[in-house]
């Protein structure tokens, strides 16, 4: 083994396992070893703040304090292994689920679902959203029988926790620290996609939820309304097809027979 | 693990030939102007796209456009075209004994090839090992054996990206036992490899703090015409250990010290691109661009003097 290879084993072992004394040996003054705290805290530091930033509804609804005890679980336990942290902490929401002291706030996991969509949303690749004169060139009555693909900002999000209104409270810049603690026990579903290059976000019902996510599996317009009226008999197909086209929801236009959507 | 040693001391001469055809080849971007830009904050944006501030340049962590799409690249795409841009990264672990990471490398190489940054630097330090990254930078001790590895992989990463980079010393925190003084192994790599240099003011000062060395003796040191950029930032004390262990957290105002260093420097090698670099507790871009004054008053009185 060479020298080079012997200082970053000892490097890390005095930094990640916590051995300073490792690092005594190639030390000019073997009693600064203990320095390698240093990086230790600026590694977790690192981290922890990428997570605050990916995750800013939930940091504030955790509290600081609970928040950082977190942040150290969650990067032990995933530490980051891509050289952009801009998407780092993808799993927090399962983590938080499963999170020892998490229990008190069981609708915190909820509320990440919803950062976490915020942020995919927000990095998704560009792609220009079908238009109304888009889809005049098909026949009134091949209509029914288009697949039309979502946006790729498009995140559906099911949520059993009637979280939304906090979390929206909780994502203003200017908010200030809610805790939610009265947030019930309700499906809910929120529909987070970019328009103009901003995160849109609003509620929607189950109908709707069902019909945005039978598009985006691959079924044809007249398909997918069928799906959305077995599982709300108060959906409207036409009013949440047109909402969905004047929102930017729906992306690029795919014939009859095509592959369906991702 | 075993970096292998390096052939490229041999290879010096043709080395610097080709990379500085390539830095010609790179002449449709335009250089960095020879006065204060400001690393660039999403929260910054708008003020700096309407910014009429003259000669007004901005630095980014390339890792952090690394995106698929969206906003982000769209402010920096709107910026770009305004103003010179450099490209500052974090995640190429140079000193580190993995490879490459064949996707950063690839990421780089496309942000490079759509906003042509006049510069493009790295990190004399490593950050990743056993598959991890620890967005962070470790440090390396300044020996033969350390100095030619670097030296293949600055080498080998301005070979994948088809240009000259520059690499910035380190800020210091432990007193690695090693065979060069900082000054010497850093020029010593840019012989090896053609590299330039980004002059880290603060770094010094928080390094010559830390283990004990004289920090205008340092940077009377470094030949001027190495450098290509430099950076001033500000640091804070450890929780522990107080003014005796400085943190170059960019968390706070360029302290008196290191604008002390700044002047002197700049006295001797003449007005530099200097970037005012703040990475946390962000304040108002009034108080960036206050500090960029205080810089550019320094590079002025330079550039008329010259």
């Amino acid at each position: 083994m060479n020298a080079l290879a012997t200082f970053y084993d000892a490097f890390l072992d005095a930094v990640m396992e916590q051995r300073p004394r490792a690092l005594q040996y190639c030390l000019d003054d073997p009693a600064r070893a203990d320095d390698a705290i240093v990086y230790r805290n600026t590694i977790f530091r690192g981290s922890a703040d990428a997570l605050a930033t990916a995750y800013p509804a939930v940091a504030r609804m955790a509290g600081a304090a609970f928040f950082d005890t977190l942040a150290v679980a969650y990067v032990a336990s995933a530490p980051p292994r891509t050289r952009s942290l801009v998407g780092y902490g993808q799993d927090l929401a399962a983590f938080l689920s499963e999170f020892p002291g998490a229990e008190a706030a069981p609708y915190l996991a909820d509320a990440a679902r919803l950062d976490r969509a915020w942020l995919e949303a927000h990095l998704a690749p560009d792609a220009p959203s079908l238009t109304a004169t888009d889809l005049s060139a098909s026949a009134p009555e091949d209509i029914a029988a288009l697949k039309l693909a979502l946006h790729p900002s498009v995140h559906i999000v099911s949520l059993t926790w009637n979280v939304y209104n906090a979390w929206v409270a909780n994502r203003l810049a200017d908010g200030s620290e809610q805790q939610a603690r009265t947030v019930d026990r309700i499906d809910t579903w929120v529909l987070l996609w970019r328009l103009d290059n901003e995160v849109q976000h609003r509620r929607l019902g189950q109908g709707e939820a069902t019909f945005l996510r039978a598009l985006q599996s691959g079924q044809s317009l007249g398909e997918a309304a069928t799906t959305a009226l077995q599982a709300a008999d108060d959906f409207d197909t036409s009013s949440s097809f047109a909402g969905a086209l004047n929102a930017g929801v729906l992306a690029s236009f795919q014939n009859p027979g095509a592959e369906g959507a991702t | 693990m075993a970096p292998p040693r390096s052939p490229s001391s041999r290879a010096t001469t043709a080395k610097r030939e080709t990379l500085e055809d390539r830095a010609l080849a790179q002449a449709s971007s335009p250089p960095l102007p020879p006065r204060a830009g400001i690393g660039l904050k999403p929260e910054h944006y708008r003020a700096v796209l309407d910014s009429a501030a003259e000669d007004l340049w901005l630095e980014v962590h390339p890792e952090n456009y690394m995106v698929a799409g969206g906003p982000r690249l769209a402010w920096l795409e709107a910026i770009r075209a305004r103003h010179p841009v450099s490209f500052h990264g974090v995640g190429a672990s140079l000193g580190g004994p993995d490879p490459f990471d064949a996707d950063h490398l690839r990421a780089l190489k496309e942000l490079i090839a759509r906003f042509e940054p006049a510069v493009v630097s790295e990190h004399v330090a490593w950050s990743a090992a056993r598959g991890r990254y620890f967005a962070d930078l470790f440090p390396l001790p300044r020996t033969d054996e350390a100095l030619c590895w670097l030296a293949s992989r600055i080498d080998a990463f301005q070979t994948a990206l088809g240009r000259r980079i520059l690499i910035e010393n380190p800020s210091v925190y432990l007193p690695l036992k090693s065979e060069m003084d900082e000054p010497d192994f850093l020029v010593e790599l840019c012989a090896r490899t053609g590299c330039g240099l980004l002059l880290d003011v603060n770094n010094v000062y928080v390094s010559a703090n830390n283990t004990g060395f004289d920090a205008n003796a340092y940077l009377d040191t470094i030949p001027g015409h190495l450098i290509g950029e430099v950076h001033l930032a500000g640091h804070e004390s450890d929780a522990r250990k107080g003014e005796a262990l400085l943190i170059d957290t960019h968390g706070a105002p360029v302290s008196a010290p290191v604008w002390a260093l700044f002047h002197r420097l700049i006295e001797r090698v003449g007005s530099r691109p200097t970037l005012i670099e703040r990475d946390a507790n962000i304040p108002p871009i009034e108080e960036l661009m206050a500090e960029r004054e205080q810089a550019n008053v320094v590079l002025q009185r330079q550039l008329e003097l010259a």
